[in-house]
């Protein structure tokens, strides 16, 4: 319907234009007559509007034309090579999430390279992942799209379990990464190219840990710097694999390092499960257990009031997104009780790709919403910022809703792995009461820390804990807590009664 | 007529208590005619050994506490456990531009 409605709009607008021979504003602020771009009613005018928005540098007010064009537009024939080129410029810099909402069949009308992507991404979102594949393949190999068309198939991958194909895959995408950075002088894309190269080291080391090679797994995961976004998230895979190679003393260390001042806003529930878990393995059981009534105590009623806030009725448009802008701008968006939570999850959210990206767009879009207020004042130029306009809404809508949508995740992810937590627990316990039953011996003399019960490689450093968490020391803390587990082992009858808990 | 009567009951009664006398007597001498050649025998020489001896049934001394083990219940879902990461793999991806 508001295509439609749109579609009017436009033509009417560019039949007055016709009639007043009114001008376009051109990127170097030049007027172009609009009587020498499109004459009499021709069925290619929204072709042409996006090819001459797009060569004069507006691209944001050409995507309604692009689009329109290509939903009008009765086959590939009706698509000109000016058109195409013009639409993988303007897919390149408003991107192509505005594109993805078109029909398939209108899409596929055009050759221009990043459609291919759009439509990959597209069929991957819809679930259909052989589409997906056999678009990406039609995209070209020195593409700039390349190296995320080889994330997207090497995850495909790794979701169907096909090992070699989705290990050659992530390869070629790191490979694929290095060489855009090679190419480009943009710090801006450097940065990009080496976020998409850490996502891909981060894919090839799950890949590793789902096919239990958990040595090259830790040796990807440890080949992500510090210093990227990305890196507090390793932490938890890190965890992980030392879990699954039974080194429950890294994977304590590992997790703890989220708890560093530092990285205090990158609170992950599953990283809370995965301690007490790691206590338990070692038959540490009252320190699970402790781990499990912290979660509750402080997170349960944090999660309340995330969920309070969540089912609230905010009548501003675009609330949550919104929310983070004020945030930023140091205003009071939150009330007293839900700064705390809302706060280190909105952190969370702004390092995003997704949010990066689709705030960069919309940046984009409202500079040159400025640009056209500028020109004189003309029918096209009303035109020409009611598409921009529309342009902006969608990204605001894309971001509220990304936002909205993450803290949704996390309330349930806190609901999730509270339950799991619960579990633990109750196996704590059956391990304690079984231990009364069987006579045994819980605990040693619970001496803590020591170095001997420190595995430790060639690759990885070690500090002692001096109070404090260093920056260069982040990641790399391992506990030395010897397992109580071999002292359960033995009667302690037999030994002349108990020395530990009981 | 009543002293009749009771005449005739007191008759009655004693041939009954002798017709009773008399069938026990019978009886009697009838069962010691088929019982007479049994002899019975015993062990002359029979060893216990206490230690071997069993005993059914609980021992509790007064002094005891004892708790009994109930039937362990065993979870049909385990522990929480990462066998891969395919949910954060789905979700990287959806966010991807």
């Amino acid at each position: 319907m508001r295509s439609k409605q749109s579609f009017f709009v436009i033509s009417v607008l560019i039949l007055w234009i016709f009639a007043l021979s009114a001008g376009i504003p051109s990127a170097d602020g030049k007027v172009v007559k609009v009587s020498d771009l499109v004459k009499g009613n021709h069925p290619r005018r929204f072709e042409r509007m996006a090819v001459f928005l797009e060569r004069k540098g507006y691209f944001y007010s050409a995507v309604a034309f692009a689009k329109e064009h290509l939903v009008r537009a009765k086959s590939e024939k009706h698509l000109s090579d000016d058109f195409n080129q013009s639409l993988e410029r303007i897919i390149l810099k408003s991107g192509g999430e505005q594109f993805s909402l078109l029909n398939e069949n209108h899409l596929k009308k055009s050759y221009a390279p990043s459609i291919f992507y759009v439509l990959g991404k597209k069929a991957y979102d819809e679930g259909d992942f052989k589409k997906s594949l056999n678009y990406l393949d039609d995209l070209p190999r020195t593409h700039r799209f390349q190296a995320e068309a080889h994330y997207i198939r090497a995850s495909i991958f790794l979701l169907q379990e096909k090992k070699d194909l989705s290990e050659i895959e992530f390869k070629r995408c790191i490979k694929s990464t290095k060489f855009e950075k090679t190419i480009t002088q943009n710090d801006k894309k450097v940065r990009f190219f080496n976020l998409i190269q850490e996502q891909c080291l981060m894919g090839l080391g799950r890949l590793y840990y789902q096919n239990k090679n958990y040595d090259k797994a830790m040796k990807s995961f440890d080949a992500i710097p510090k210093k990227s976004y990305i890196w507090p998230y390793t932490l938890l895979e890190k965890g992980w694999t030392a879990y699954k190679q039974k080194n429950y003393n890294r994977t304590l260390g590992a997790v703890v390092t989220l708890k560093a001042p530092l990285l205090e806003s990158y609170f992950s529930p599953e990283a809370e499960v995965l301690m007490a878990l790691s206590y338990h393995k070692m038959c540490l059981y009252d320190d699970s257990i402790l781990v499990i009534e912290n979660f509750h105590k402080n997170y349960e009623s944090k999660a309340k009031i995330l969920k309070r806030y969540l089912s609230q009725k905010h009548e501003q448009p675009y609330h949550y997104f919104k929310a983070v802008i004020e945030r930023q701008s140091g205003g009071k968006s939150f009330g007293e009780e839900e700064r705390e939570i809302l706060n280190s999850l909105i952190t969370q959210i702004q390092k995003e790709l997704f949010f990066n990206l689709n705030l960069q767009l919309l940046n984009g879009a409202r500079r040159e919403i400025k640009k056209l207020r500028k020109q004189k004042n003309s029918f096209l130029k009303t035109l020409l910022l009611e598409n921009t306009k529309d342009f902006e809404e969608r990204q605001l809508f894309l971001l509220s809703r990304f936002v909205q949508r993450k803290l949704v995740e996390f309330t349930n992810d806190m609901n999730f792995y509270s339950k799991e937590l619960y579990k633990i627990y109750l196996e704590n316990l059956t391990e304690m009461k079984t231990a009364i039953y069987e006579q045994k011996k819980i605990a040693n003399t619970r001496g803590r820390g020591d170095l001997r019960n420190v595995k430790r490689k060639d690759t990885q450093y070690f500090w002692k804990f001096r109070g404090g968490f260093w920056a260069d020391e982040l990641g790399e803390y391992v506990f030395g807590l010897k397992s109580n587990c071999e002292g359960a082992n033995k009667n302690a009858l037999s030994k002349g009664g108990h020395n530990g808990y009981f | 007529m009543l002293y009749l009567k009771e005449a005739i009951m007191g008759i009655f009664k004693w041939i009954l208590v002798v017709t009773c006398l008399s069938f026990f007597c019978i009886r009697a001498f009838s069962q010691e005619a088929s019982n007479g050649n049994v002899i019975f025998k015993y062990k002359k020489y029979e060893k216990f050994n206490l230690g071997d001896m069993s005993i059914k049934g609980d021992v509790i001394t007064p002094g005891d506490i004892s708790v009994k083990k109930r039937k362990f219940i065993k979870f049909e879902e385990g522990l929480f456990d990462r066998k891969n990461f395919k949910d954060l793999v789905r979700k990287d991806i959806r966010d991807l531009r």
